[in-house]
């Protein structure tokens, strides 16, 4: 009934053969033109991989070796909400260098971490830009811009790992396949490519270059969130000047925090921001680098921010870690006012500006005090 | 399982193994259940419809070779009524209490049997009611081994949307263990290669925009213009069932198996004799053999001629579904091949050479102009429908701003037509699996799968179009 081996192996010699060529052939252009990182030199800059490839290109032109080092962590609200030249002019011995991406999250953070390691920088400290409770309802396992962010900064080997990290069937068997085929992974960017490539290129030559000059100027947004009347409960008394556009937003945002996010996305989120801000803490504590953790200030107004009840999930993980300071829910409350937010998430010019200097103060505080 | 879908090779690499490890007759018995396993993934209850089709067929073969003359005649006609009952059972009983209901005015919700259409039945019954004609015929004796019938039958690459599997084509090829050279492998993987393209780059771009031409929605905001709808639909269909059928062929190739063509680039018709040869060739050549020549075919008299073409396209059109629509679409196909006809044969007595290979473009547009039209009854929901897309189409309006967006819709033609003229003859697809160099052979396989990921529409998933027949 079975053949013999010899029968066996002269059937399947042919296919497996053209097969096994054909995969291998895949491979090497995959591993040429994107495990080796180059496609993600010539992804769209505005793209989630292309923000990461800016941000790992601004840490090169930013990083002094000779000067203390202060890589700054966060999303878009630490994008927009700190200004690494303010808070280097503040405090002249360090020099800050924000790598917030937006969109982005601790399990991007962690792995982009670990590349400007392969990079050769060796930062003093890590200062990270934190949601210490996410109000929002997002599953933070389940990101979906983390594989745009993430997929660049992924080797063989921690495929498995990064697998068993999303938890949604549908997500991960998405990400599994953009794994085996990175090609599928940037499709609409490579199709964007082929349609207009000296658009690109242009891109690439002219915008980012100026882009990457210009990051560490930008001064923040010069408008601001009216003010409102509430009463004491948080209750609306009057709009004020607010705009139709920002009565939304505003309105948007306050259901938001009052619509109770489920028992089992809070739970998971605290395993997920327990996980990944262990793991930065590790990393830390085995590169002799000091982590600072700061709560992003919530929003515009504070009256109708959330009582905090029980301590964060960061808070519960780092807090005897030796790496690791977590600064108090409470350090940025001032700052939750409208005259400091231009929308509903992001500081404007002056809350950037006050933001960047107080915590400055605090990391010179930290760095000065306690060493790792 | 379907062929698009990573699960379907992970369980067709599985096969292959299998087969390589065992002996002919092992082997057939592992591809019978592997096939059974294969249809299970859809609805494990049919696969019991499947076994009383191949049992009921393989005996009614037996029956048949055992009697002369008319009980010969009785039996096979038996063996007909029992395939037509199977496929009228599941796919047509709604349809004539439907008919029956409306006619004497009843209400049909309390008489409809909710009846789930098992995939593939159209195609299986057709192989059952071929194979007893066959033997009917004495072209074939009533095959003894009942492994090698059920594997006819139930054979997974074509078991769900064919090709129609002819017993005299097939069954010769169940004697020896089939040989595998590397032109085998080759000719399989590009078919696979190819008709991946067809569904997954070029179906799926196409299904998104004639679905929201059909179901009145937008596409990405604009409202779809009728021609491009149509036209959609039509590049859609071939592209979908094409590429089933070309991974169906070069699964099958991979096994050690050869399937008929199903396809010869049917859109460069030049007449709509010669799109009915090169369309869905297996139904095609069914009818004509099982139906059409049965009816008498062109033997009898002109007139009948004429009326057999009508019967026998009229039926191919319900084939596809319970639907007056198909009805219409197969009438409209016989109408139009009554009407070549009796033009043929003007044209013959004016002037014998015929051959003006000048207007040649024009035919071939007009033929797939007509044959496009006739897309319209076979994709609409009703007649009510195809009159008022029938209607619509004049209408040109938004149809640029649509093409700027949606500029596949007129690339993919253009691209086809361009890979048709260097592909002439199929000259390149001949030159890569026979005489291409290895390097070659693997380049252009790596080329076509970057093609594929490049262009695949990943975001939407569309069931091969047939599955449905």
């Amino acid at each position: 009934m079975i053949e013999p081996v010899r029968t066996i192996i002269s059937r399947l010699r042919e296919p497996l053969r053209l097969a096994l060529a054909v995969v291998v052939c895949c491979m090497l252009v995959d591993a040429l033109v994107y495990r080796s990182g180059w496609y993600a030199k010539v992804a769209e800059p505005d793209s989630n991989m292309g923000a990461v490839t800016s941000m790992r290109m601004l840490a090169a032109t930013e990083y002094r070796q000779n000067a203390h080092n202060v890589l700054v962590l966060g999303d878009s609200r630490v994008a927009e909400g700190f200004s690494a030249l303010v808070a280097s002019q503040q405090q002249p011995r360090l020099n800050f260098i924000n790598v917030a991406i937006p969109g982005s999250m601790p399990r991007t953070w962690w792995y982009l971490l670990r590349q400007f390691e392969r990079d050769g920088y060796h930062p003093d400290a890590v200062v990270v830009g934190a949601v210490y409770a996410p109000r929002d309802g997002t599953d933070l396992a389940n990101w979906p811009l983390d594989p745009g962010h993430q997929l660049p900064l992924l080797q063989l080997s921690d495929y498995p790992d990064y697998l068993a990290s999303i938890h949604a069937d549908d997500m991960r068997r998405q990400v599994r396949e953009f794994l085996l085929l990175p090609t599928l992974s940037v499709q609409n960017d490579l199709r964007s490519l082929l349609q207009a490539p000296l658009q690109r290129i242009t891109k690439l030559l002219e915008y980012r270059p100026g882009y990457l000059a210009s990051v560490p100027l930008y001064p923040g947004r010069e408008e601001h969130m009216p003010a409102l009347y509430l009463n004491a409960d948080g209750a609306l008394q009057s709009w004020n000047d607010a705009t139709e556009a920002q009565k939304h937003a505003i309105s948007s945002h306050a259901a938001e925090l009052k619509t109770p996010v489920p028992a089992a996305i809070t739970s998971a989120n605290r395993n997920y921001q327990q996980t990944w801000y262990l793991k930065i803490a590790d990393w830390c504590l085995q590169h002799h680098v000091k982590l600072i953790v700061f709560p992003v200030p919530r929003g515009p107004y504070h009256a109708i921010q959330p009582v905090r009840t029980e301590p964060s999930a960061i808070r519960t993980a780092l807090v005897n870690h030796p790496a690791a300071q977590v600064l108090p829910d409470d350090t940025f409350d001032s700052l939750e006012t409208a005259g400091y937010f231009f929308d509903t998430l992001h500081l404007n010019h002056s809350g950037r500006e006050l933001l960047s200097q107080q915590l400055a103060t605090q990391v010179a505080a930290a760095l000065s005090t306690d060493a790792p | 399982m379907l062929f698009d879908t990573f699960g379907y090779w992970g369980f067709f690499t599985l096969v292959l193994v299998v087969l390589a490890c065992l002996n002919n007759r092992a082997g057939k018995l592992a591809l019978v259940l592997l096939s059974y396993v294969f249809y299970a993934a859809w609805d494990w209850r049919f696969c019991f419809l499947l076994a009383l089709s191949s049992i009921a067929n393989y005996c009614f073969g037996h029956w048949i070779d055992s009697n002369e003359g008319a009980a010969r005649k009785r039996v096979v006609t038996l063996a007909i009524v029992f395939n037509l009952c199977l496929l009228g059972f599941f796919k047509y009983c709604n349809f004539f209490v439907q008919g029956f209901a409306a006619l004497f005015h009843l209400p049909a919700d309390h008489l409809l049997l909710n009846i789930v259409l098992p995939v593939g039945i159209s195609f299986f019954t057709f192989e059952g009611i071929a194979y007893a004609v066959d033997v009917y015929r004495r072209q074939l004796p009533a095959v003894q081994s009942k492994t090698d019938f059920a594997l006819f039958v139930a054979f997974f690459p074509h078991l769900v949307a064919g090709p129609i599997i002819r017993p005299l084509d097939f069954f010769p090829q169940l004697g020896n263990k089939p040989a595998l050279d590397s032109n085998d492998t080759r000719w399989g993987l590009r078919e696979i290669l190819k008709g991946l393209i067809k569904k997954i780059v070029l179906a799926n771009y196409c299904a998104p925009i004639a679905d929201a031409f059909f179901t009145g929605h937008a596409h990405g905001n604009l409202t779809v213009p009728a021609w491009i709808g149509v036209l959609a639909f039509s590049l859609q269909i071939y592209f979908d069932f094409s590429g089933y059928t070309d991974i169906a062929r070069g699964c099958a190739r991979l096994l050690g198996y050869r399937f008929p063509a199903n396809f010869e680039r049917p859109y460069l018709s030049a007449n709509i004799t010669e799109f009915w040869r090169r369309w869905h060739i297996s139904l095609s050549t069914w009818l004509r053999d099982y139906l059409y020549i049965s009816l008498g075919g062109n033997r009898i008299s002109v007139p009948r001629t004429y009326l057999n073409l009508l019967i026998v396209m009229t039926l191919g059109g319900l084939w596809h579904g319970a639907s007056w629509n198909f009805a219409i679409w197969g009438c409209y196909h016989g109408t139009l091949l009554c009407l070549h006809r009796l033009w043929q044969r003007s044209l013959r007595a004016a002037s014998p050479a015929s051959e003006h290979p000048w207007y040649w473009p024009f035919c071939v547009l007009a033929t797939f102009l007509l044959v496009s039209l006739g897309w319209i009854p076979f994709r609409a929901d009703s007649l009510g429908h195809t009159l008022a897309i029938l209607q619509s189409l004049p209408n040109l309006a938004h149809s640029r701003e649509f093409l700027a967006q949606n500029w596949g819709i007129w690339l993919i033609p253009l691209l086809s037509l361009l890979w048709c003229a260097l592909d002439r003859g199929r000259r390149i697809q001949q030159w890569l699996a026979e005489r291409a160099s290895l390097a070659n052979a693997i380049a252009a396989a790596v080329l076509a799968i970057y093609v594929l990921q490049i262009f695949a529409q990943i975001d939407v998933q569309i069931p091969f179009v047939y599955f449905q027949f």
